[in-house]
């Protein structure tokens, strides 16, 4: 494991994608002990609603308490481990497995075994028997996260420097909403190889996507087929601590919306940015209308101007189910909301020509380290490697240029430190060495 | 967002709930069996551009629902429980068809291989005096580079337009996919 990422070099081993053993070591030690998305809030409104969610391949059950908070637990009957929910929401007082009949209150607590008396005579200790917990349940601005580990950092702590970005569009904008179900389908592909590319791959835009930009009438239309870079100082790219980070293209916030919806939401966010200005400031409101790509670490994607969210869900190192969702802010008119649904499905969601454009990259990432020979080969990741900064107005470390490659680096730079870190205990939170470790990084 | 059981009846498909008077017409029936076939065979051999042109009409409806798993008795949750896999016009269909063929759609070279094949065909009449509901059943494989499989089964419900020639247009169809989590990696084909 210990070749595994070169964060000075900005390399990481092909194996990543395909070695059984690390995927069970990342299930140990990065799903058991990072933020997990669960849901948004606006799904589990009342008490008794719930949804299922995914926790690396744990399936949880995520339920709105009597007294407003949430909590999460495992999916598994404590009698003989069968799923207690089939379904993917709802409103329940009570969970009943289907196999023997136990049921479990909306707090997890084992509420009836049925012939308890007759079957059991008291001998069964229905405290122990309760749904198994997930230890930490929070929530950003209307996000959930839960975290297996009882020992681990808080959430805001965890999000730490990409809270800055994230507030632009789940704070500035007047607060979001997921719209909906989320769509679901499989590629076959690692869980890194999607996450990887949303956190900050501006560069495969123009040719992997050529067709779907040609055809699409959009802003960013004129990047098809790299016939055109984006000008100096046309975006950023963000790192931080735990691996999140993200790449902005400024002013162009609905650039891969069709011509016709991004006037639409130009329109409409013209109507709020001078108010973002007066209470955020000019940086923030600018960045308000722009593009941001970026992945939380471990497997959440989202893009602010595409409006799209999404979870890569691992199904084992060489499968993953994506989970994907339209944003949008709460106050937009409803009429603007469906052309923004629309614009997401049909870019990146199951039958999106976006989402069918980067399967083949992903899958085959993902497959060839099969073979021997590949999985010895190191992928690079040193686009603008050397000419990472820190600045003072924007939180993290910057690589000032649309398209490169810090925030690949920034997000295996944790990685690697995830997977070799004994325990939360053993974190040290103000330590900023790591801002000098993405700088001090060169072929 | 609406209900996948407001979706149905907003695109007709709740006429196949019941038991509709199926039209008996031979002729009638062996027109619209040539038309299905005509379109499959069209898609399964990349003429697109043709189908899109020939067989649908301006007017289209192109809706893919699938459908979040819920209880049945469910009626304290009401947050819908539909996601549109498909919403298209005729505009965004041009726009698949365009992508398509579009000479930096790495996907598509080399070719994808596509197999219709249809059954259960059941018409009866449509929502004017020129339309006719269609129900059929598909299976479609699509078949990629050197390993790639992928299958998608499921009921399709259509409406046609008679046009004045007494041919076709396809101006509705709608299909609940029935695979919650859909197995074959995209669905960027037509169904
Ligand atoms: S396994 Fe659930 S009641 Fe027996
Ligand atoms: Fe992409």
């Amino acid at each position: 494991m210990d070749d595994l990422i070169d964060t000075k070099r900005g390399l990481q081993s092909a194996s990543m994608f395909i070695d059984p053993h690390l995927y069970e070591v990342e299930m140990e030690k990065i799903f058991g002990r990072c933020w997990l998305f669960l849901t948004h809030e606006s799904a589990i409104p009342n008490y008794g609603d719930f949804v299922t969610a995914k926790m690396g391949e744990d399936e949880v059950l995520v339920v709105r308490q009597a007294d407003g908070t949430v909590k999460a637990f495992l999916n598994v009957c404590r009698h003989r481990g069968a799923r207690v929910c089939p379904v993917e929401a709802g409103n329940r007082r009570a969970f009943v497995c289907s196999y023997h009949g136990w049921s479990y209150a909306a707090d997890g607590s084992l509420a009836t075994v049925p012939f308890e008396k007759e079957l059991y005579g008291g001998k069964i200790d229905r405290c122990a028997h309760g749904l198994k917990e997930v230890a930490k349940v929070d929530s950003y601005r209307g996000f959930l996260f839960g975290n297996f580990d009882p020992g681990a950092i808080s959430l805001e702590d965890y999000l730490g420097d990409v809270r800055w970005y994230l507030d632009i569009w789940m704070e500035a904008s007047g607060g979001v909403e997921l719209i909906g179900a989320p769509a679901r389908s499989i590629v076959h592909c690692n869980w890194k190889a999607p996450t990887e590319n949303f956190v900050g791959d501006a560069y495969h835009v123009g040719w992997t996507h050529a067709s779907s930009l040609a055809v699409s009438r959009s802003m960013f239309s004129p990047m098809s087929g790299n016939q055109r870079l984006p000008p100096a100082g046309a975006g950023a790219q963000i790192a931080t601590r735990f691996g999140h980070g993200l790449g902005i293209l400024y002013d162009v916030n609905p650039g891969g919306q069709p011509a016709q919806t991004a006037e639409k939401i130009l329109a409409w966010q013209a109507t709020k940015k001078g108010k973002i200005a007066e209470k955020y400031g000019e940086l923030k409101a600018r960045f308000y209308g722009s593009h941001l790509n970026g992945s939380l670490f471990p497997n959440v994607s989202y893009l602010w101007g595409t409006n799209t969210f999404k979870i890569w869900q691992p199904r084992g190192p060489s499968e993953t189910e994506v989970w994907t969702w339209a944003i949008a802010e709460k106050d937009t008119p409803e009429d603007l909301k469906r052309d923004i649904y629309n614009g997401v499905h049909g870019t990146f969601g199951t039958a999106g020509y976006w989402e069918a454009d980067d399967n083949d990259n992903m899958e085959s990432a993902s497959l060839l380290p099969t073979g021997w020979q590949s999985r010895k080969l190191r992928l690079n990741a040193q686009m603008g490697i050397g000419n990472d900064t820190v600045m003072d107005e924007m939180p993290g470390v910057i690589g000032q240029a649309a398209i490169g490659e810090t925030s690949y680096r920034g997000y295996y730079r944790f990685y690697d430190e995830i997977l070799k870190l004994p325990s939360w205990d053993a974190f040290d939170l103000n330590d900023e060495g790591w801002k000098q470790q993405l700088i001090d990084a060169d072929c | 967002m609406e209900n996948a059981n407001q979706i149905v009846k907003t695109m007709g498909a709740d006429v196949w709930d019941g038991d509709p008077e199926l039209i008996a017409d031979h002729d009638l029936l062996h027109r619209v069996q040539a038309f299905t076939n005509r379109e499959a065979r069209l898609l399964d051999t990349g003429r697109v551009r043709e189908w899109l042109d020939e067989m649908i009409h301006p007017d289209i409806c192109y809706v893919i629902i699938s459908r979040q798993l819920r209880y049945i008795e469910e009626r304290r949750y009401s947050p819908p429980d539909s996601v549109f896999i498909y919403d298209d016009d005729h505009g965004a269909l041009n726009a698949r068809v365009e992508q398509q063929l579009h000479p930096q759609n790495w996907r598509v070279n080399p070719h994808e291989a596509y197999v219709r094949i249809g059954t259960n065909l059941e018409v009866t009449k449509g929502s004017a005096k020129d339309r006719l509901f269609v129900r059929t059943n598909w299976h479609l494989r699509r078949m990629r580079r050197q390993y790639e499989i992928d299958d998608f089964i499921y009921s399709r419900h259509d409406e046609l337009v008679i046009t004045p020639d007494q041919g076709f247009k396809f101006v509705k169809r709608f299909i609940a996919f029935p695979e919650r989590c859909v197995q074959g990696r995209n669905m960027t084909l037509f169904l």
